[in-house]
């Protein structure tokens, strides 16, 4: 059976050392993330959003304390043990795309799925399914630079849940995009959680993201202020 | 898609750059291959000589002469096997501003030296019967369109004839081979004895005296031997192998192997910085890109081995498009440069030795790129940090 959360966090301590300064941003955060659960995290900058965030996705490292996923420590893992587990089961979204302007948005998408067995016949099946749950069929073979800021998200949506992981990650997923194409990607992200259970943790500051999310945290100075019940 | 794709695409990403990035390595590569050919070209006929074979040569230097005579003395020394001699004619055809690789040899002697030459039986038995024939070497005969034949009236620099005329007529009697040394392809060789009594000066006299020996392991001894023949002589010797003596005389020109080591090691050292300068220029760019690469899950190894395909890509292709322009110019002017014989060709060991440089090269100039790549931080790259 699987484990009841995606994420735990415990007594998570996170420091950086700048010159002489040692800079505190987390000293025993704890944190529960339910499989399937769709949490906005909120908080003025320089709060820890985007540090919270990179620890979930394996990207930084702890100072101290405890990141279980599905009930299994990350935070021991080694670089190349964090990559494979990247590839297996986190997807990442970032504010600016953050797409290969040099590949075409089909082959963006096909990325993570170059680090799997997959025959090519079965990477493009993917790949298609995933631009038309995007609705970017028709723009399979274009490059980024032949496409708008929300069709760009939509492909790096596209290639965040190509290989099928169990969690997505997004940092300002609507953060340069206008009200109209941050409500169609925030749809879409709604659609992957409710429809196909993705577990989906959303820094932001756009209070709009929290009429999708089931709750919403709010983070300020490296500790969660509140917390809203799961809708 | 496959990850080759995702270098090739990299490498095209910025296409003017990388078009420079080539014409640089181009250039580095069509140097190092038309050098070294030229190199190897002009080294040939040490590798060539035969181990067996000894020249006599004057001891103040090869191009004062010895009597003819001191040839057969030089025969009854033991161990000796064959003695042949010759001479420089300094001739040309047509232009004096080309000269021709020419000697007057005594043909049936020197064909006992040389047993590798090869030539039709009766072309052979032509040349050793006509006084004014021409053995020419293939390469020679090639570069002016020579046949057996042709009447060829060729001129000296240094003789006159005793009429006071200064052109030779020759009749080509045969075109000759040498398997064992292609440079002697070049070669082309008139009767001594047609010299001999139609020159102004000179008469009885010779460049050098050839000799082979029944075994290269009695060389020191009978070098020693033959020298001592001469000793307090007006016309003292020097007798070394033929690989020093043709090692000799190719110094008389320069180092030429140094001259052509710091013209390419200058130009790879150039092509290094530049190369290397603007690989870590482009790798920086895409910091973010190699990010969200390892935020996907590629690991630092694959970033680093993406790195170091590119440039031993571009270096590859660099260089073997530079080495193919320098193959294809020593064909085109390889058989004007008739001194070099046929040996002026792109050989497989100049080809793989540059493709082996351009490797080097590529994993020199893509070292620091990819390492900075692999270490990257995600967070860093991602500047969220």
């Amino acid at each position: 059976m699987a484990d009841p959360f995606s994420f735990q966090l415990r007594q998570v301590s996170k420091r950086f050392v700048k010159g002489k300064e040692t800079i505190t941003i987390f000293d025993g955060l704890d944190l529960d993330v339910p499989a399937g659960d769709f949490v906005a995290i909120m908080g003025p900058s320089g709060s820890g959003k985007t540090t919270l965030l990179n620890l979930l996705g394996g990207i930084d490292h702890v100072t101290s304390g405890q990141i279980l996923f599905d009930g299994h420590r990350v935070d021991t893992l080694t670089e190349n043990q964090l990559s494979a587990w990247r590839a297996a089961n986190v997807g990442f979204i970032f504010q600016f795309y953050n797409l290969m302007p040099v590949l075409t948005a089909a082959q963006n998408v096909e990325l993570p799925l170059l680090l799997t067995r997959l025959s090519q016949k079965d990477r493009r099946k993917n790949v298609a399914t995933a631009l038309e749950l995007v609705g970017l069929s028709d723009r399979a073979r274009h490059y980024p630079r032949e496409m708008s800021g929300g069709q760009q998200q939509r492909v790096a949506i596209a290639r965040a849940i190509v290989s099928d992981p169990q969690v997505l990650l997004c940092d300002e997923p609507t953060g340069d995009l206008d009200r109209t194409t941050a409500d169609e990607v925030l749809g879409i992200l709604n659609l992957l959680n409710r429809e196909h259970g993705k577990t989906i943790v959303v820094v932001t500051h756009d209070p709009e993201v929290t009429r999708h999310t089931k709750r919403t945290l709010h983070l300020n100075k490296g500790v969660f202020e509140e917390k809203t019940a799961l809708a | 898609m496959n990850q080759a794709v995702l270098v090739a695409k990299n490498l095209g990403r910025r296409k003017l750059r990388t078009f420079l990035m080539l014409v640089a390595i181009f250039i580095a590569f069509f140097l190092y291959g038309a050098l070294e050919c030229f190199n190897r070209a002009f080294h040939s006929s040490e590798n060539s000589a035969a181990a067996e074979r000894l020249v006599t040569v004057n001891r103040i230097n090869f191009t004062m002469p010895l009597p003819v005579n001191y040839t057969g003395r030089v025969a009854q020394v033991a161990g000796v096997r064959a003695v042949t001699y010759q001479s420089w004619f300094g001739g040309y055809f047509q232009d004096q501003r080309q000269p021709l690789f020419m000697m007057a040899v005594d043909p049936v002697s020197y064909l006992a030296v040389y047993p590798s030459i090869r030539m039709p039986p009766e072309q052979r038995r032509a040349w050793l019967a006509n006084r004014t024939g021409l053995a020419v070497g293939k390469a020679a005969a090639a570069k002016y369109g020579w046949k057996v034949g042709d009447r060829i009236p060729i001129s000296s620099n240094i003789y006159m004839k005793k009429d006071g005329g200064r052109a030779w007529e020759f009749d080509v009697s045969a075109v000759f081979s040498d398997p064992d040394d292609s440079a002697r392809e070049g070669l082309i060789l008139m009767a001594h004895d047609y010299f001999d009594e139609t020159v102004t000066f000179g008469r009885d006299q010779v460049n050098m005296i050839v000799f082979s020996t029944t075994s290269p392991k009695q060389n020191d001894a009978i070098a020693k031997s033959v020298d001592a023949l001469f000793a307090n002589s007006e016309a003292e010797t020097s007798t070394d192998t033929a690989a020093a003596f043709n090692r000799a005389f190719a110094a008389q020109f320069g180092n030429i192997a140094l001259i052509i080591t710091l013209v390419v090691a200058t130009a790879f050292a150039a092509i290094l910085m530049i190369v290397g300068n603007t690989m870590v220029m482009s790798v920086r760019e895409r910091t973010r890109e190699i990010g969200v690469l390892k935020t996907l899950g590629f690991r630092s190894s694959t970033i680093l081995t993406q790195i170091l395909a590119e440039s031993l890509l571009l270096a590859l292709v660099g260089a073997v498009l530079g080495l193919g322009a320098a193959a294809g110019v020593i064909a085109l002017t390889g058989k004007f440069m008739q001194g070099f014989g046929s040996n002026m060709q792109m050989s497989a060991v100049v080809f793989l030795g540059g493709v082996g440089w351009a490797v080097l090269l590529g994993l020199v100039t893509g070292a620091v790129p990819a390492w900075s790549g692999m270490r990257l931080q995600i967070a860093t790259a991602l500047g969220r940090r």
